[in-house]
Parts: C-alpha cells; structure tokens; sequence
C-alpha cells in the first residue's frame, strides 16, 4: 500500500512495499534536500528509491548534485526522466552514474523489481469519488456509485468526454459517457433551462464533466506517486456511439444518480 | 506551442497517406486543410482518437471515417468483403491511427518534441460529430481517394 513520507512544496515522498516514490516537482533548498534525505535513510534505507522527475526537460547541476547524494546513502536508484532530460543526462556525462528509465516498469527492472501493474482501488477511487461529487455538485443531484464491471461488450451511449490519460506509469483512456436522455436531464438541471436536443451549444458540457472529473482526480492521484499530465478533452456525440480500443482491460464504473446512469469507463494498456 | 503549424501537419499527411497506400493498397491524396466549422461535416461512422501529451502542449487526432470508405478499406487490408462494421473490425481504425501517429511521432520527436504513446479510442456509430475542448479551433485534414473521403481532425493547445 502506498504511504506518504513527505510532502514539501516541490517535492512527495510516497513509500510502497517494495520501492519509494520520491516526486521532484520543481528545484529544492538546500534543507529541503536534508529532509527528504533523513527521512528516506531512516524508514527506507535498504529498498530501492525512484526518483520520479518525469516533468523536467533541463538537467540542472544542483539536482544531479542532489541525486549522486542520493546514490551515495542508496546506491539501488533510478530516475525516471522523459527523453529530452535524458539526452541532458548522456550529454553531462552522467548517463551512467545516475541510471535512468522512461516508465516506472522500466526504472524498477533496473533496479531490479518485478513490476506488477498496479491498478487497484487506488488508482480507480480518486476517480470515483471525485465524479460522485462532480455530478452531484454540478447537478445537485444525489449520485452514488454502483458495482464496478470488466467492460466486455460496448456500452451504448450518446455523448461522452473522452480524456487520454499517459504518464509513465501507464497509459490508458478515461472516459465519462452519457445517454442523450441522462445528458439532457442532466444540462437542464444544471443550466436551469430546458434542452430537448444535443446542440453545439450544449455538447461541451460532457467535456467540461470529464475535465473536472479529471483534474480533481489527478491531483489525488498524483499524490499517490503517479505523475498525470494535463491533457485535452475531446467529446464525441453521435447516433448509437459505442466506443472501444484494443487494449486489454477496460472498467466500468456506474455512477447511479436520480436523473439516470452515467458510465465513467477507465481503459488501460497493461 | 500555441498555434498548429504545417510542420506539424506535415508528418500526419505524410503518414495516413503512407500508411493507407501501403496497408489498404489504396493511392490518397491529401487536400489542404481547413478550419472545423467552415465545411460541412461528413456523415462520419466510425473514427479512432488519440490524445497527445507532451510537457509542452496537449493535443488530439481523430482519424474519421464514412461507413462505405471504411469498409471498403478493410476489404482492401483484409481481402474479403464487409458489409457492416462489426466489433472485430473496429479495431482496424485504431491500427491505422497508430501506424499514423506513430510516423507522425518519430518525425515530431526527432524535430524536438516529446511526445509519449499513446491509446487510441475507436467509436463507432451514425453521425459521429467530435468537439475539442479547446480554445484553439480544430484543423480538419481531408483526404481524398478512389474510395470516397476521410479525414484526420487535428486540435493542440499549450499545456505551458
């Protein structure tokens, strides 16, 4: 189970069984350094540590310094960078001081631990507990949720918010999706006057769902040591949509209100 | 990157022509692109989406299809008949946007940015109409081919 060990400004340290999670968001202070230091050689002195700073493109002196210390208390790191930083990395020199991976599966096997894809009520919860509160603010509406389910046949909607979802710990889709009867409830409610059609006024709203949906789960989720970036909503309204992807897992969550059932479909590549 | 650029469409034109001539064996040619809006819709029935995430900007690419184009291309990729679209064949639209995107990557990647893979999303259905959300309008690329049109629907905003 992930557990938080730090949080400072710039920087999360989150422990799970077997490795720790330590998220650089941004340059640290000298003490700052200090503290995430004592804390990670106190309770994790032996299992391997991650240095997550996906988001960075420029490899700063200060932090490799910062890192090679790391190595010096822990010599089982791995960073986990995005390619231009790693093309930084090999020009400093520093390619194989300081070994790095572009995904968390490729940083463990690099120091050594089996990856098993980790998408459990940890992943899904966020997501679930911040489209409860999105409905059911938005609309003021009673929502719950209902029994979740291994997506086998495509589930018929109307409209729906499609969100692409990739950071280096997987890839997948998030998508919100709506029937044309619970999508027009569910507009009238909130705009307070009544649509009896899907306009092009009114199809952004499945979007604008799926975003908020989105950027309040990220934000939960990312504390958890993944690192989702912002990315683009698309909706997508049509004349019995079913929508698919070839990947191998696909879940679904009934989001059960009083104006119907909304379908949030979490798909991900393994 | 605030605004799309023909550096940036050039490489998706160059794939989806690529990609169609050699998997459908089918010659298309791209015809220049315009604002979404300004032309009338297709009466898409099938489209395949892909998000783009990169640390500079955000995007999305919908490959889009008619019902008879589409078959038509399957039968060519394939070597039988189709008369409708059905759950197997579906997924045909997402391995042709990935071939696409994945040209398109390579190309986009070696000239700076870093763009991670991605997904596609298939949908299936009548009329299909997408809408990014975006403040940046959404450039339609039109294609044409013996076959009938299709087009790849581009939209990117910073994410800065």
């Amino acid at each position: 189970m992930a557990k938080q060990l730090l949080k400072l400004p710039k920087a999360d340290v989150t422990s799970f069984d077997e490795y720790v999670v330590i998220q650089i968001n941004g340059a640290l202070l000298a003490n700052q350094v200090t503290e995430i230091e004592t804390i990670l050689t106190k309770d994790a002195p032996t299992i391997p540590w991650i240095i997550n700073c996906f988001k960075s493109d420029q490899v700063m002196p200060q932090e490799t310094r910062m890192f090679l210390g790391f190595k010096k208390l822990n010599p089982k790191i791995c960073l986990i960078v995005n390619s231009t930083y790693r093309v930084g990395l090999v020009e400093a020199g520093l390619s194989t001081a300081l070994p790095s991976a572009p995904s968390l599966k490729q940083a463990l096997t690099t120091v050594g631990i089996k990856y098993k894809p980790k998408i459990d009520t940890e992943f899904i919860n966020p997501f679930l507990d911040a489209a409860i509160r999105v409905v059911s603010m938005q609309a003021g509406v009673s929502a719950e949720a209902g029994k979740v389910f291994l997506v086998k046949e495509p589930i018929p909607s109307d409209i729906s918010g499609i969100i692409p979802i990739s950071s280096p710990i997987f890839t997948g889709i998030f998508s919100l999706e709506f029937t044309k009867e619970v999508f027009l409830k569910m507009v009238s409610k909130v705009f307070g006057e009544e649509y009896l059609e899907i306009s092009p006024e009114i199809e952004g709203f499945s979007a604008e769902m799926a975003n908020m949906v989105y950027g309040s789960a990220k934000g939960k989720v990312n504390e958890k040591g993944y690192t989702l970036m912002p990315a683009l909503p698309t909706t997508v309204r049509g004349v019995h949509l079913s929508s698919g992807a070839s990947v191998p897992v696909a879940i679904c969550v009934p989001i059960i209100t009083d104006l119907g059932i909304i379908h949030i479909v979490i798909r991900m590549d393994s | 990157m605030s605004q799309l650029d023909t550096s940036f469409f050039k490489p998706f034109i160059e794939g989806a022509v690529n990609t169609i001539k050699v998997q459908c064996s089918l010659p298309a040619t791209g015809e220049s692109p315009y604002i979404k809006g300004t032309k009338p819709d297709m009466d898409i029935a099938i489209a395949g989406v892909i998000g783009i995430t990169s640390p500079k900007f955000n995007g999305s690419i919908t490959l889009c299809f008619p019902e008879k184009v589409f078959l038509g291309m399957m039968e060519r990729m394939l070597g039988e008949p189709f008369k409708e679209i059905t759950n197997d064949l579906q997924d045909g639209v997402a391995e042709l946007l990935n071939i696409i995107f994945g040209h398109a990557k390579v190309i986009l990647n070696a000239q700076g940015h870093t763009i991670q893979k991605a997904i596609p999303t298939i949908i299936r259905g009548e009329k299909i109409h997408t809408t990014q959300m975006s403040k940046n309008k959404t450039f339609v690329l039109p294609f044409k081919s013996e076959l009938g049109s299709f087009c790849i629907e581009i939209c990117s905003e910073s994410s800065m």
